[in-house]
């Protein structure tokens, strides 16, 4: 947790006086009691969905629907130890990423150009409208008859779905970067080109990282949603394929990896976060 | 002559009506001379800046800046608007530096480093380098752009309104340190503001301007001694007696508008 440095003026005059403060040792272990407790907390919310899910959802409704937790976690294990999750879980990974890369790059970029040039955002943000609207996942049977049932169908919807997302929330950042605050640049003898780097790609950088938190989890359902409709391989495919048996266990065993995975996605996009921040000259030259 | 203002005229016009916001503007400003713009808010005074900045051209008349005519963007000078423009997510520090990385892509690192420190100082910064914009306040926000726009010594300075939404308290030890800047640089400035004091504590002449459409309603040369102190000069006779002499142009002005 990051402490905020206080600024003040001396009284009366408003000469600027430095201020420091230190974070004190009794602050310090509040603060750890703090966190304890929530951690605690967050350990017996987990023991009670589990003792829900184990004690009353599959004595009352079923074990059918509610297999028992150590099944789905064994299952897990043989997964694991056979070399199926790796061979499938390495195909949406690979996916997801190509398609968050692809996707949020292709975004970032058209954001800000179209958030710069007047005459680009007038001619081209309409269809773009238009082609967000439109539910490109109905034309999934399309695609996969046109590109097969390889990982290509998948990124390109993923890649799509990211896409959006990403180039919507730029162009919102880089409306952020008002008007005056470019006139400031160019009077100082900016290009074109530096006005871009310098001061609309890190306004719209917090857009953008925004949007690619949203795009992350909708991008992993649409690639999924995509293997299941056709595909060998993914975890898409793990499910689709344990549907055709009932076997829930495997149902329930894939939902935790795709879980999982959300949670890693959104690490990653944390750790660029955290790696960006700096960009736009706020501590380099 | 750093800035030469020939029958400026301005309109701006849409379908049904014209506007006319500037007539006949004529007004030299000499080489390391204090000009301050004063009138009413909406007089044009900001227009007649942004001219001189070339971010507007004029519908009549022509605007020369060290004798050359006013075409684009004029990168000459340096311009603190109204507004503050600086990048929320940078530094003070690296705010200041940002128009030498756009000056002097091949300036030693070190001779910027000297640079952007001596500014800071000269705005009495020291200590807050490493402070975001957004930790600081409005008052010190405002010695932030004034060490921006003065850090690559550029020869002329435009400023509008800079301290017009301090209290009045901070605005007094401002226009102190503009002045003793402004002294101890040498450098051109055009400064607007509706404040009669503050136009008498700065100018070495100042250009009253007229309600819409603006006109040069007068001028009057301040002929106090330097320095000026920001709270000493009001017990100058002198100052007195401009202070009443410039209101009077601006009131005499405002009852003709009234027949």
């Amino acid at each position: 947790m990051t402490h905020e440095i206080a600024a003040a003026s001396r009284p009366g005059t408003g000469t600027p006086v430095p201020l420091r403060r230190s974070v004190s040792g009794t602050e310090q272990t509040r603060r750890w009691a703090r966190s304890g407790k929530v951690a605690l907390a967050r350990l017996l919310v987990l023991i009670a969905l589990c003792a829900l899910w184990q004690g009353v959802l599959g004595p009352v409704v079923g074990v059918t629907w509610f297999p028992s937790l150590i099944s789905i976690f064994s299952k897990l294990g043989s997964w694991t130890s056979d070399g199926t999750l790796r061979v499938h879980l390495w195909i949406t990974v690979f996916e997801l990423g190509a398609s968050l890369i692809i996707g949020g790059v292709a975004g970032l970029v058209l954001g800000l150009l179209i958030g710069f040039y007047r005459g680009v955002r007038d001619s081209l943000y309409p269809i773009a409208v238009i082609a967000y609207l439109a539910p490109l996942s109905v034309l999934t049977p399309l695609i996969i008859s046109a590109l097969g049932f390889g990982t290509e169908p998948k990124i390109v919807l993923g890649a799509t779905t990211a896409f959006f997302i990403v180039f919507f929330h730029t162009i919102s950042g880089a409306r952020e970067a008002q008007r005056r605050m470019l006139e400031g640049l160019y009077l100082m003898g900016a290009s074109d080109f530096e006005v871009l780097v310098k001061v609309l790609a890190p306004a719209s950088r917090k857009w953008a990282i925004a949007g690619l938190n949203v795009a992350g989890p909708l991008t992993l359902i649409a690639i999924v949603t995509v293997e299941i409709f056709g595909s060998s391989q993914g975890l898409g495919f793990l499910i689709e394929d344990a549907a055709g048996s009932s076997d829930m266990v495997s149902i329930y065993a894939a939902v935790l990896i795709l879980a999982a995975l959300g949670v890693i996605t959104k690490q990653s996009i944390d750790f660029i976060d955290k790696h960006t921040n700096g960009l736009g000259g706020s501590n380099g030259g | 002559m750093a800035v030469e203002i020939r029958a400026v005229t301005h309109y701006f016009e849409n379908k049904s009506q014209r506007l006319t916001v500037l007539e006949d503007i004529n007004l030299d400003v000499e080489q390391g001379e204090f000009v301050v713009f004063l009138g009413p808010s909406g007089c044009g005074k900001t227009t007649v800046l942004n001219m001189i900045a070339g971010l507007l051209q004029p519908s009549e008349g022509e605007v020369r800046y060290q004798g050359d005519l006013v075409g684009g963007l004029n990168k000459g000078m340096g311009y603190m608007a109204q507004a503050d423009s600086l990048l929320p997510w940078r530094t003070v520090e690296a705010n200041v530096r940002l128009p030498l990385e756009l000056r002097y892509h091949a300036g030693l690192k070190t001779d910027r480093d000297r640079r952007v420190r001596e500014v800071i100082e000269m705005v009495g910064l020291t200590g807050f380098e490493k402070h975001r914009i957004s930790q600081l306040s409005g008052g010190m926000q405002k010695r932030v752009s004034l060490a921006r726009t003065l850090v690559y010594d550029p020869p002329m300075v435009l400023m509008d309104e800079p301290f017009g939404a301090l209290d009045a308290i901070l605005k007094t030890v401002l226009q102190g340190e503009l002045a003793r800047i402004s002294r101890e640089t040498g450098k051109t400035i055009i400064f607007v503001t509706h404040d009669v004091r503050e136009a008498l504590i700065l100018a070495d002449r100042i250009i009253v301007f007229s309600r819409r459409p603006g006109r040069i309603a007068g001028i009057v040369p301040v002929d106090i001694e330097r320095p000026r102190d920001a709270v000493e000069v009001e017990s100058d006779p002198r100052f007195a007696e401009l202070y009443a002499k410039v209101w009077k142009l601006l009131s005499t002005d405002q009852s003709i508008r009234q027949q």
